[in-house]
């Protein structure tokens, strides 16, 4: 069989090639219908159809460890060890597109998941029919809701490797066992249980007993394409070459919007698509609201990183003289305000948003929904979006101004960038902590004065929660520390030198 | 003879910034006069295509400027040997110009298309071999083969006939079958090289080629490089091993601190600074002693070494000069068996640069 793709034709032959994986798929084939056979004989006098009904759930169980697990550990694991290799850039010299070479790392490398899901499906296919479940739909369509899901996890895993070092991957492994381990992610931040649904809410083991596909089903597998494709754009410029940015402020921005999406998506819909931990138990609207509109903020760091490095690149060229300068690079204020109207359209559109399902769908899985205080309504104070959006480009601004000027002057380490983040955040609070904790012995609850307010976690609580404190002082101390950035970014120091 | 030469219609367009010397097209190092005259003073007697314009390339690695402002055009048959010392920016500048390395600033063009990620078609005419070509262990070596050949859309009719001819080039056909990593690292050298020349690049790039082979695999090597040479590719060929270079490059850069100080054809390079004498080798018939004293006695008469029966030193160049010398030899009883002036030495060009190691 002829593959055009040449890196999955390599990846197929460090498999084996295709002898080697058929070979394997016929023995996991032949194993698993000898094991169903002997356990409908061994099950006798219970129906075959109930045993095989079982089996269709374990096939099911197979089919996400085979295509998630399997798949994504495969394809992690090809892109790790050709970065580690160098062979990456031998490939990097070749006139194969990103596109074609990011296909290449998923189709290759998960080459034995798919011929393995693929026995699971067919097997499925025909023991559903004979199964206590009367029918192959149920099982076609998980097989097609779990598909869609694996696929957009192995871009996912060819983006990751390309992008983040090894220390940060595991960082982020860690933290997401931690949290994910209590479903605190999910529930903190509604548009992960939305992505996650095959995994963590509604799963195709209900779309097996049911036979149908939810809306929520749906809607989260239109989620989890989006960020196929950003991490899609992502792993193939970074495949180019390893100093390019994955994400510029172009797609930067539209990471940012299409974080606000399916967060809006996941607040809306949370009823509907909440993880099974959260199904009797509930969660404040509001405190999900303020953390996706926190995590916004963080968000928009992106399209400001990547503006700010492109400005202080393109500065340097000039400076060089660079006979190759091409044309200057999209302004980062202009980057920063409209990833902070993006950012102020989150609450603006949320609110509205979960109103209208609350209205029109009060019961869902036969328990009535209801909506928390101080959500009286559709409506949202014009005031308090404006306030957001002040809030989200003080906020950024400050920082590019700092990226920018760490990149005029060379310094790479993205520490200071997380260490002025927490200073901005924690620092306001904390000296009203101190200063009114020692003035009072620590004995009162209330210490935070509107000098917190500078922080911009603290302005989003306030402006978002019922404290009854102004947000204005705090508002103008944040543009006052992002004046303060850019006098020291504009008249601070040297320009950018010529060695 | 070395080739280019006696052949001035070599390239002699020598790289240019500011400050730094170019050659004229008479092969002279001349002051700079102005970085705006760039890209290159051009070589009005060489028509040939310019393959390759590498257009004040800079590379920084933090405050480290790994290549400076390095301008030059290759032409089609240049065949330019690099060479300096360890962190003179070779590797980089090779790197630079296959697109892997990030230019701070500056511009390569292959062909006119310049060279940036995604430029297919520039990439389709590079072909560049590390010093330590990354390889994948577990394929075979005709497996390896047939995933570069896929990857450069060789037709798969060709593709195997193509794969054996370039194993047989490399003297690994008998290897074919054999998976990798069971080869020693001379081999996975030449399946580097292989891997370089399979899609018929047309600027090829190699940087310390012959460091893991065998001698014979040099000698082998030269002639493939000539060959190639010879088909109009352009060649940039980075290595220490400057006797080999002597034979078969064209012209030779001499890189230290990411400048190129000298570029010139290899009888420029290597007269280059000292025009007024070279070295001559006296063959002895017996070893004899005395010989250095005698040679002392002659004005202009230095740095004399004597190995066995072979006595070396520098002396003018002036032939009635030199003929008195010997004439004198043989007065005072020396058993002359040989007498030659030798060739202009790339070794010795460079080390009269002065260049010193760079930690």
């Amino acid at each position: 069989m002829q593959i055009s793709n040449s890196i999955a034709w390599a990846h197929l032959q460090l498999k084996g090639g295709w002898r080697n994986i058929l070979t394997t798929s016929v023995t996991y084939f032949v194993i698993l219908l000898v094991v169903i056979f002997a356990s409908v004989r061994l099950a006798d006098p219970t129906p075959p159809a109930q045993v095989l009904g079982g089996w269709v759930f374990i096939l099911m169980g197979l089919q996400i460890g085979t295509l998630v697990l399997f798949g994504c550990w495969a394809i992690s694991a090809a892109i790790r060890k050709d970065v580690t290799s160098k062979i990456i850039e031998s490939h990097r010299l070749m006139p194969v597109s990103g596109a074609d070479a990011v296909a290449g790392y998923i189709l290759g490398p998960a080459s034995q998941a798919i011929a393995f899901s693929c026995v699971n499906l067919v097997l499925g296919l025909v023991l559903s029919r004979f199964s206590s479940f009367g029918g192959t739909q149920g099982w076609l369509y998980a097989n097609l809701v779990l598909g869609v899901f694996a696929a957009c996890a192995w871009i996912v895993m060819v983006f990751l490797p390309l992008v983040l070092p090894v220390s940060s991957r595991l960082l982020i492994g860690l933290i997401w066992v931690i949290f994910v381990g209590y479903e605190t992610i999910p529930a903190l931040l509604p548009g992960v249980s939305f992505l996650f649904g095959p995994a963590l809410s509604g799963s195709v083991f209900d779309i097996i007993t049911t036979g149908q596909v939810a809306e929520g089903q749906i809607l989260s597998m239109l989620g989890q394409i989006l960020v196929a494709v950003l991490c899609y754009v992502g792993a193939v410029r970074k495949y180019r070459r390893d100093d390019l940015l994955a994400w510029g402020p172009g797609v930067g921005l539209a990471v940012v919007a299409a974080y606000v999406v399916i967060q809006l998506a996941g607040l809306a819909l949370w009823d509907v698509i909440k993880p099974w931990a959260w199904r009797t138990s509930r969660i404040s609207f509001e405190v999900q609201l303020l953390i996706a509109a926190t995590g916004a903020l963080l968000i928009g760091l992106i399209p400001v990183h990547g503006a700010a490095w492109l400005h202080a690149s393109w500065e340097r060229r000039r400076a060089l003289n660079d006979p190759a300068l091409n044309r200057r690079p999209i302004a980062v204020g202009v980057v920063v305000l409209i990833a902070a109207v993006i950012i102020a359209a989150l609450p603006a559109l949320a609110v509205p948003a979960r109103w209208h399902v609350v209205s029109n769908a009060p019961v869902v899985r036969g328990q009535p929904i209801s909506i928390h205080e101080p959500l009286t309504g559709p409506d949202v104070p014009l005031e308090a979006i404006v306030r957001t959006g002040l809030v989200a480009a003080a906020f950024l601004l400050s920082v590019s101004y700092l990226l920018r000027w760490l990149y005029r002057r060379e310094i790479r380490t993205r520490w200071l960038v997380v260490f002025f983040v927490l200073l901005t955040w924690a620092g306001p609070p904390m000296l009203d902590f101190m200063g009114e904790g020692m003035r009072t012995g620590f004995e009162s609850d209330d210490v935070l004065t509107t000098r917190a307010g500078c922080s911009p976690l603290v302005a989003m609580v306030w402006q978002w929660t019922s404290s009854g404190l102004s947000t204005n002082p705090g508002i103008a101390g944040q543009w006052l520390i992002a004046g303060v950035m850019g006098a020291v970014y504009h008249f601070g120091g040297k320009k950018t030198a010529v060695r | 003879m070395r080739h280019g030469e006696g052949t001035p219609s070599c390239s002699t367009n020598a790289p240019v910034t500011e400050g730094r010397p170019v050659l004229s097209a008479a092969g002279e190092l001349k002051p700079n006069r102005s970085a705006d005259n760039l890209p290159v003073v051009s070589d009005h007697q060489n028509q040939r295509e310019v393959l390759v314009r590498v257009n004040r390339v800079r590379v920084e690695f933090g405050s480290l400027v790994a290549v400076r402002d390095l301008s030059m055009e290759l032409h089609a048959g240049d065949l330019v040997g690099l060479i300096g010392p360890n962190g003179a920016g070779k590797t980089t500048l090779l790197r630079a110009m296959a697109g892997l390395q990030p230019l701070t600033s500056g511009e390569v063009q292959v062909m006119g298309v310049p060279v940036l990620p995604g430029a297919l078609a520039a990439l389709g005419q590079i072909g560049f071999t590390a010093d330590n070509p990354p390889v994948y262990e577990e394929l075979t070596v005709r497996n390896f083969l047939r995933f570069i050949g896929k990857a450069y859309h060789i037709h798969p009719d060709a593709l195997d006939e193509k794969i054996d001819f370039w194993l047989e080039q490399v003297w690994l056909q008998e290897k074919a079958d054999q998976k990798i990593k069971a080869l020693s690292r001379g081999m996975r050298q030449r399946i580097g090289i292989a891997r370089t020349l399979l899609p018929d690049p047309t600027v090829i790039l190699l940087d310390e080629p012959a460091a893991g082979l065998d001698p014979a695999g040099r000698v082998q090597f030269r002639r493939l490089l000539c060959n190639l040479r010879d088909q109009g590719k352009v060649l940039l060929v980075s290595s220490h091993i400057l006797a080999d270079m002597d034979e078969y490059c064209t012209h030779i850069g001499i890189m230290a601190r990411g400048e190129l100080l000298q570029y010139g054809t290899v009888a420029q390079i290597a007269s280059q600074g000292n025009h007024e004498t070279c070295r001559y080798t006296v063959l002895l018939a017996r070893p004899t002693a005395g010989v250095p004293d005698i040679l002392a006695s002659f004005a202009g008469a230095m740095n004399v070494s004597v190995e066995r029966d072979q006595v070396s030193f520098e002396f003018s160049r002036d032939r009635e000069q030199a003929a008195e010398l010997l004439g004198e030899l043989v007065r005072q009883g020396v058993p002359v068996a040989g007498f030659s002036a030798n060739a202009p030495d790339l070794e010795e060009a460079y080390l009269r640069t002065g260049i010193k190691q760079v930690d």
